[in-house]
């Protein structure tokens, strides 16, 4: 679970995230569920709508905890400046 | 017109409702302030990016082009995901720089330039203007719509009407919560809270028509794919023809919907200048994509449903409402409506006031300054904003009633996402390249907008026929190189696409090479650095007190000169009220002189607080026009600057590291500060806990203080040396001294020695063995007995051991006296019992010797009861057999009439017979002589035969024969008749309950009696429809038997004899009555009594009527006379219909 926060949490995997959608979201990957007369892409465009949702809700859960860790781990760090 | 009235009513119902909770937020409703600054409602706050656009236009959008509109969704989904980084770090440093625009924004970056924020203004306010007269269009659209449905032929004018009232209406609601106060920073939580609210009822308005369309009109998603599929709209399942040039649109939408999401004046508005707190934005983060799904999910389909239903594709943008006014749904068609006025209501507030506010600080403001032409307006800032807010609103209507249905206004959407577009690269530059300038982000949006102008909004006029269509078709002055939908005979199939792509070329590059091009100063590295780090640490060098020391300047002085300055601007109230937390927070305000450094940071403050009302590049030309500091205190300014950095005794580079240092130790430590701060929250919360719990220990003790000091009992504390430690007052008034006198003394001082001895004895034991005592002790106190009862307990300290005794022990005389009282009592009353139990023992033996005598009698009793049963089962017999022996009689008279006759009968018959015989015997002899053929002897015998047929008269003889045997046959059936009436009457009485026909019963009886009734009197009968009821039979029948020879033997002559049965009240009546002799009064009394008759001796027993009696008590029934003498005797038999016998 922590691992998945973190991960979430990275600005690398939000940008990947947002490529991977953004390549979803476009040609040519919206042509090939973009057949014509057909509803497939209805169907298509909001699926992924709904993943990029979810995505963005893992984002937004991890994103203070990642903070909270980062300041645990420099802890270490003060406690050496404060002997100091 | 009820549902004009109707509509308005609900229209201004639901904005005064708005207008409340707006109202009351302001006024600082707990609840509603409370509401206000929640995530959810930050969050849909920004649904304000869909407007009627996204509610009615997207619905022909989909109509037209298919799925292409829900990129413009889906681009700010993905641009969302940027949201952690970009809208963070704006939001931060609205907070730290008190931003009050976009505009606000670019201009604190960019040195706080004034050309830049004129040129966004300039650009946002006509990218603006158009996009509210949409929102005024779709508005009066509507309502024209809906009125024309209720009133067709004065919608016109109503319409006019209400499009006035709507204006005057947001006028005043954006002035009275968006521009009430000059500071537009502050947080306007009435109008951010009706805006959320605005967009939750355009929201589900939306789901409750695509609910309908989708679910009512048609049968769900599946049933509108599948007939838009076989209609000659299928193309629309699609993002547009399948061809490349869509895809760049496609593409371009989610481009510039990414960029509109943030950049949009009023976006910016709600998402930065708004947010009350950045982790809002983590709710945001998903909250504002789902609301964006949510309201996109039906347009589809009720477009495909619009246009299935039969409605022309140029009426698609009002599908939304004609939809459920075509199927006379008006509360939906108005609920709709209401959600398309709270589009617009949200977008023209925010939109009108965050223009008015950039017009103000960046056009207004600095050509007053620059031409002083104005200068009495600086002081009515308010009151500018006040006007361009309304002036804004008219100008859109003006605008909107101008164009008509221009192509324009139609495509207004896309052309003003392209024009916001243009702030992307200078705010994204700003927020991460160090090296972004001033004259780069001046060259790059004026570069970048006049493309836009020339490519988009150009050819937008060209179309609507405000321009010449020769500069579309061969480009300005005939140069082809130049026309604005080609530029460079560059085609890109769609206008936007190619707008698109110039604009943001031209802009990008000239922001790069204009940025580039100059080398850096400190001012722009330092707007840089600020804007950039703003996600690290804030961090300041302590300044050593030394420097502050050298108080030399005079305050009220310098107070004088800022109050003079901003006095063009405020009035000098409002400049105290606003100078004042400035100098407190410095903690100068009590001050008299200040040194510079303190001046330098009054300065700074200024500038602040000054940029939340005037904006920034204003407010830093405010500041730097006030000339704060004298040639004098500038030098000492730079020479207490210069001793600082040369009290560090460091070189520049070691002057960098230091602080580098510094800044992560600073960051460090204030982070550890806060752990130490959440660490001393945490102690004052235990600390609190424990007061709370000292509090109630020491509530309890005094509970249990007072619980002992009120004590009957006597109570005591000594420790392990026997001394006195506590005791209660009435232990010390047992003693007749005080409590004090008590405490630190031992039992040697209170009692005689050997009472002390012993007591001392019992306590040490009591240590050593660990366990409490508890014994009854005799005392004689004033020549009286005394009881005592002491228990003892050891007290045992917090290591386990006992190091003291606590003792409790109470008088119990009274109780002693009593058990005594209670043992001599006892001794009494055990002899007295001894003695009633001999005489007991006594009666017991003579009360058994009755009970033996009892049942001697008891059995002698039962044995007469069974005597007498017997007698009377044979009295019954015997009456019975009396009855039988009447019955025999008339029966064999009966049999003898019939056996008479038909004995007379046979005799006559036997003779015939022997005449037969004797024909026969002559008629054989005849037969003989035929045979033989004797002649004569035939003839001879012929002779004797009609001789003897003439002497016999045998006619007669064959005719009489059938009459007798027809008698006689007769005479049997009588008596087989009178047989098996007897044998019915007689069976056998097995005492069993049956279900009897009653009236068939007595006719079985008259049938036996009829013999004897016929000699004597008339019969009549009279039978009811009675029920077939539950009896014994046979007892019944003897019964009436009984009743019809009484009667017919009271007759002394020939009489009437009636028999009738009937039906009342639950029971079955017989009556048996007679015209005979009749009873006397008196004797009627005992008619049922054993052995009383009136007949003659010999005659009968005297017991029918007694037995019938009893029979029918055990039947739970009753028998009656009534009797007259000379006239007769009436019995009534009554037998309950559901009763069985006893």
């Amino acid at each position: 679970m922590k691992r998945k926060e973190r991960l979430f949490s990275k600005k690398e995997f939000s940008a990947f995230i947002f490529i991977f959608l953004f390549i979803l979201l476009n040609w040519p990957f919206v042509s090939i569920f973009d057949k014509g007369h057909s509803r497939i892409i209805f169907y298509y465009l909001f699926i992924v709508w709904g993943i990029s949702i979810y995505v963005l809700m893992l984002m937004g859960k991890s994103w203070i905890d990642y903070h909270k860790d980062s300041v645990q781990k420099k802890g270490q760090d003060q406690q050496n400046i404060l002997a100091e | 017109m009820a549902l004009i009235i109707i509509t308005i009513v609900c229209f201004a119902l639901y904005m005064g409702l708005l207008f409340l909770l707006a109202l009351r937020t302001e006024k600082g409703d707990p609840f509603l302030q409370k509401c206000s600054t929640h995530p959810l409602v930050y969050a849909t706050a920004l649904g304000i990016y869909c407007t009627t656009w996204t509610y009615y236009g997207c619905v022909g959008n989909a109509a037209t082009s298919g799925f292409i509109f829900l990129s413009l969704f889906l681009g700010s989904t993905l641009a969302v995901f940027f949201w952690p980084l970009i809208l963070r770090k704006m939001v931060r440093i609205k907070h730290e720089y008190r931003v009050t625009s976009i505009a606000d924004f670019i201009s604190a970056r960019y040195n706080h330039s004034e050309t830049l924020a004129a040129i966004v203004t300039f650009i946002a306010l006509i990218g603006v203007i158009p996009y509210i007269a949409l929102q005024l269009r779709a508005t009066t659209t509507t309502f024209r719509i809906l009125s024309s449905y209720a009133m067709p032929e004065a919608a016109y004018d109503v319409t006019q009407y209400m499009a006035w009232f709507i204006i005057g209406l947001m006028v005043l609601f954006t002035i009275l919560f968006g521009a009430r106060r000059l500071d537009p920073t502050e947080a306007h939580k009435g109008m951010i809270l009706s805006v959320a609210i605005q967009s939750i009822v355009q929201l589900l308005a939306i789901l409750c028509v695509g609910v309908y369309v989708t679910y009512f009109l048609f049968n769900g998603f599946g049933d509108i794919f599948s007939k838009i599929e076989n209609s000659e709209f299928s193309s629309l399942l699609s993002v547009g023809d399948t061809t490349s040039g869509s895809y760049m649109i496609w593409f371009t939408y989610l481009m510039l919907s990414m960029s509109a999401v943030m950049f949009l004046p009023r976006q910016f508005h709600v998402a930065v200048v708004e947010n009350p707190d950045e982790n809002h934005i983590k709710t945001a983060l998903w909250c504002f994509p789902l609301y964006m799904l949510l309201i996109n999910i039906f347009l589809m389909p009720i477009a495909m449903g619009g246009l299935l239903s039969g409605f022309s594709i140029e009426k698609a943008d009002s599908f939304v409402l004609l939809l459920p006014l075509a199927n006379n749904q008006f509360w939906l068609a108005l609920i709709v409506f209401l959600g398309g006025i709270s589009a617009a209501v949200s977008m023209i507030m925010i939109s009108s006031m965050t223009i008015a506010t950039m017009i103000t600080n960046h056009l207004l403001l600095p050509v007053i300054n620059k031409t002083n032409m104005f200068a009495f307006l600086k002081k009515e800032l308010l009151k500018c904003r006040w006007f361009f807010i309304t002036a804004l609103i008219i100008v859109s209507y003006v605008f909107e009633r101008f164009l008509q249905e221009a192509y324009m206004l139609v495509n207004i959407g896309l052309i003003s996402f392209a024009a916001v577009m243009q702030f992307a690269p200078i705010i994204i530059g700003g927020l991460y390249w160090h090296r972004a300038k001033k004259r780069g982000a001046i060259l790059g949006l004026v570069g970048g907008f006049i493309v836009w102008f020339y490519t988009l909004l150009l050819p937008a006029m060209v179309k609507s026929d405000w321009l010449s269509m020769s500069i579309l078709d061969n480009g300005p002055f005939g140069i082809g190189c130049l026309k604005p939908e080609s530029l460079f005979y560059i085609s890109l199939d769609n206008n936007l696409v190619h707008a698109v792509f110039w604009s943001m070329l031209v802009n990008v590059g000239l922001f790069f090479l204009g940025s580039l091009s100059l080398k850096s100063t400190e001012e722009d590295q330092k707007c840089a650095n600020n804007f950039i780090d703003i996600m690290s640490e804030e961090t300041t060098l302590a300044v050593p007190e030394t420097f502050y020391k050298d108080e030399t300047i005079d305050l009220h002085n310098k107070k004088d000169i800022v109050v003079g300055a901003l006095q063009q601007y405020f009035s000098k109230e409002d400049v105290l009220i606003m100078l004042d937390p400035c100098l407190d927070s410095l903690n100068i305000l009590q001050k008299n002189m200040i040194s510079v450094l303190a001046l330098a940071e009054l300065q700074n403050k200024l500038e602040k607080v000054l940029t939340g009302s005037l904006g920034s590049a204003a407010a830093h030309q405010a500041v730097k026009s006030m000339e704060l500091f004298s040639e004098s205190e500038s030098q000492d300014l730079k020479r207490v600057y210069g001793e600082i950095l040369s009290s560090f005794r460091l070189s520049p580079q070691e002057l960098v590291n230091k602080i580098d240092f510094y800044k992560e130790k600073e960051e460090m430590l204030t982070k550890h500060s806060r752990e130490l701060e959440e660490k001393i929250i945490e102690l004052k919360e235990q600390i609190k806990e424990r007061k709370l719990v000292e509090k109630a220990l020491s509530q309890s003790e005094n509970k249990y203080r007072i619980l002992v000091e009120n004590l009957p009992q006597r109570v005591f504390k000594k420790n392990k040396e026997g001394v006195y430690t506590y005791c209660n007052s009435f232990y010390a008034n047992d003693l007749n001294i005080t409590r004090e006198d008590i405490i630190g003394k031992t039992d040697y001082d209170f009692y005689p020695k050997e009472f002390a001895d012993k007591y001392r004895q019992d306590d040490i034991r009591i240590y050593k063995n660990d366990s409490s005592e508890e014994f009854e002790e005799e005392y004689v106190k004033d020549g009286k007995e005394l009881w005592v009862h002491t228990v003892k307990v050891p007290i045992r300290s917090e290591d386990g051991i006992s190091d003291g005794i606590l003792g409790i022990f109470w008088d119990i005389t009274a109780r002693r006296q009593a058990a005594k009282f209670l043992t001599e009592s006892k001794d009494i009353l055990e002899v007295k019992v001894q003695e009633r139990t001999s005489e007991l023992s006594i009666a017991n033996k003579h009360l058994h010797y009755k009970i033996t005598e009892l049942e001697k009698t008891k059995a002698e009793l039962e044995r007469a009861y069974k005597n007498l049963k017997e007698t009377e089962s044979q009295l019954f017999q015997a009456d019975k057999l009396a009855s039988i022996g009447q019955l025999a009689a008339g029966v064999a008279h009966e049999i003898n009439n019939p056996i008479g006759f038909i004995s007379s009968n046979t005799n006559v018959l036997r003779d015939y017979i022997n005449t037969y015989k004797k024909q026969i015997e002559m008629s054989r002899d005849l037969q003989n002589a035929i045979e033989v053929g004797n002649n004569d002897e035939i003839r001879m015998l012929l002779e004797s035969i009609r001789q003897f047929d003439e002497e016999e008269n045998l006619q007669f003889i064959m005719k009489d024969s059938d009459t007798l045997i027809e008698e006689s046959k007769e005479g049997l059936d009588r008596v087989e008749k009178i047989v098996m009436d007897l044998c019915s009457f007689s069976r056998d009485d097995k005492g069993g309950i049956e279900v009897v026909d009653i009236n068939e019963n007595i006719k079985i009886i008259l049938g036996v009696l009829n013999n004897e009734i016929m000699l004597k009197c008339d019969l009549v009968e009279e039978f009811g429809d009675i029920p077939r009821i539950k009896c014994n039979s046979q007892k019944i029948k003897q019964v009436i038997m009984n009743l019809v020879m009484n009667a017919v033997q009271s007759l002394n002559e020939w009489g009437t004899v009636i028999i009738k049965t009937s039906k009342i009240d639950g029971f079955v009546l017989i009556e048996v009555e007679d015209n005979g002799c009749g009873v006397p009064k008196e004797e009627l009394i005992k008619i049922f009594d054993p052995f009383y008759t009136t007949k003659e001796v010999g005659k009968g027993t005297g017991l029918g009527l007694s037995i019938s009696y009893e029979i029918i008590k055990r039947h739970r029934g009753e028998i009656l006379v009534e009797s007259e003498v000379g006239k007769g005797t009436k019995f009534i038999v009554k037998l309950p219909i559901d009763s069985n016998e006893e």
